[in-house]
């Protein structure tokens, strides 16, 4: 299947200062793909460059198999949504204007904006300004307006950054369902448990090079030290290991009736990530 | 292609926004006060009576443009119409109709209350005008592309308001022949110069000229500028 992202030995530079070195990933069609790293790492980069925001010094990067500069085509816009943390929205304007202006530039029907706004969660707000609006509800205006015109390949720089649990789970929903219609996201993050929750695949950044990529689940087993928790109705905990004498200590447990419960020690994205970097998310 | 639905949408979003902005509001007025200030009584005998023209093309033409174009960087919303279909020309189009309008409003309310008599040659004067509030409004985008809020704009803006707005009272404080021979070039002392000329009968082929220099080099800065700021 051809890649709808193709990043191959990318290098950028901020005035003799590397950015980005050596960076290469695909995303497929229908993937949700996240960037993990912390704050600096590249991730905001990599976002301008997939979306023509900005150049690079070499490599290549092409995006619906064509290059990267070709995006700066009106047709090719509207096949991309990008929400990023510091995309606005207009204060002063209610929700439905805001969205109207978009309707009107992405040759969209006024009938959109309800069916959006039920996507979001957001029905019956549309008479509202929005500076009268939360955080949460403000992030999901931008997303509307992202999906507005129904993009094949979303980008999202940190979509949840600074929301509550209730807005974030909220937005990863919305993500996952938008994902399930056939949507490819690629998604910046330094939540490990976002990442977890709605990535097919993660890739770790840590000073603009990517340092480890694959499936969160197939990393956090191949990452993992393979032993086992028994936790006791006791309160005590035993360390046992995923071979033939950890599972007869499992057995005698269950048999003496003293077993509470069994916990797989594989590592989180973030145990994983600090084991690789040396350094921690945040 | 130059999509006329597009630059519409962002037309009638900025005049939907202006109308509950109130520091733009109040700027736009600014010029009624110097033509009152100024009102004209008696003959035309120097280009200064036309200063208060020239005041509202840079208060209403270039502080209101920049304003509109930094509120847009600050805000962040500027990024979000780069992102979408929208084109450099229609984003410039789209962003510059409103302070042009209101500029051409102002000038008429100006012109009125303030007694300034224009030409009879009025397709000379309106095109004098059109070339005019280009290069007003160029200064406006780059004043707004250079500033990172609405605020400093103001600050950035004040040379601008002395320089291309107040020419003609700063000419009277100036001894340095070279000096007040450069002022003479600048745009609000070609447009005086033009007008005076045109009410005089005399040809004004000459201010045309720089005033369309004026105008093709502020276009070119202003793109420039747009592409090294535009997403800062």
């Amino acid at each position: 299947m051809n890649s709808i992202i193709d990043v191959t030995n990318v290098h950028k530079e901020y005035d003799g200062k590397k950015a980005l070195d050596d960076l290469s990933f695909s995303i497929q069609p229908g993937e949700t793909f996240g960037f993990l790293g912390p704050s600096g790492s590249g991730k905001t980069t990599t976002i301008k460059l997939l979306t023509a925001q900005e150049g690079y010094q070499s490599g290549n990067v092409h995006v619906f198999g064509a290059s990267v500069e070709k995006l700066k085509h009106p047709k090719q816009m509207k096949r991309i949504g990008v929400l990023t943390d510091n995309t606005g929205l207009y204060e002063r304007l209610t929700v439905e204007a805001n969205l109207r202006l978009y309707c009107k530039l992405y040759d969209v029907s006024y009938q959109r904006i309800d069916e959006v706004l039920h996507e979001v969660g957001l029905t019956g707000e549309e008479s509202k300004i929005v500076s009268k609006l939360s955080k949460g509800m403000r992030q999901r205006v931008t997303l509307a307006r992202t999906i507005l015109h129904k993009p094949e390949l979303l980008f999202l720089d940190e979509p949840t950054s600074a929301l509550d649990p209730v807005s974030t789970e909220r937005i990863h929903s919305i993500l996952r369902t938008l994902n399930e219609e056939g949507t490819t996201i690629f998604l910046t993050t330094h939540d490990m448990y976002e990442a977890e929750r709605i990535c097919d695949r993660v890739a770790f950044l840590n000073k603009g090079h990517i340092q480890l990529q694959g499936p969160p689940r197939d990393l956090r087993v191949s990452h993992s030290d393979s032993s086992i928790t028994l936790l006791l109705k006791d309160g005590r905990e035993q360390l046992v290991g995923n071979d033939h004498e950890g599972a007869e200590r499992i057995g005698a447990a269950i048999a003496s009736q003293q077993l509470a419960s069994v916990h797989s020690n594989e590592p989180t994205l973030g145990d994983i990530f600090a084991r690789v970097t040396g350094k921690e998310l945040f | 292609m130059i999509s006329v639905k597009r630059i519409q949408a962002v037309v009638i979003k900025d005049y939907r926004d202006l109308l509950k902005n109130a520091y733009m509001l109040s700027t736009a007025v600014i010029p009624l006060f110097f033509a009152l200030l100024l009102n004209q009584e008696g003959e035309v005998q120097t280009a200064a009576v036309f200063m208060p023209i020239t005041l509202t093309m840079v208060i209403v033409g270039s502080f209101i443009q920049a304003a509109v174009i930094a509120e847009e960087k600050e805000k962040n919303t500027l990024r979000g119409l780069l992102l979408s279909p929208l084109n450099t020309v229609e984003i410039f189009i789209g962003k510059s109709v409103i302070s042009a309008v209101a500029s051409l409003i102002m000038i008429v309310a100006v012109v009125l209350i303030g007694n300034i008599p224009l030409p009879d040659q009025m397709l000379l004067t309106t095109a004098a005008m059109v070339i005019s509030l280009t290069i007003f409004i160029s200064i406006g985008t780059i004043l707004g592309l250079v500033s990172r809020t609405v605020m400093e704009t103001s600050v950035i803006g004040i040379p601008v308001l002395f320089i291309f707005g107040m020419g003609d009272i700063f000419q009277t404080m100036i001894e340095a022949e070279w000096l007040i021979d450069a002022m003479g070039y600048l745009p609000d002392q070609q447009i005086g110069q033009l007008l005076l000329q045109l009410n005089n009968g005399q040809a004004v082929g000459d201010h045309i000229l720089v005033l369309s220099i004026w105008a093709v080099a502020s276009v070119i800065v202003t793109i420039y500028i747009y592409k090294k700021r535009r997403f800062d």
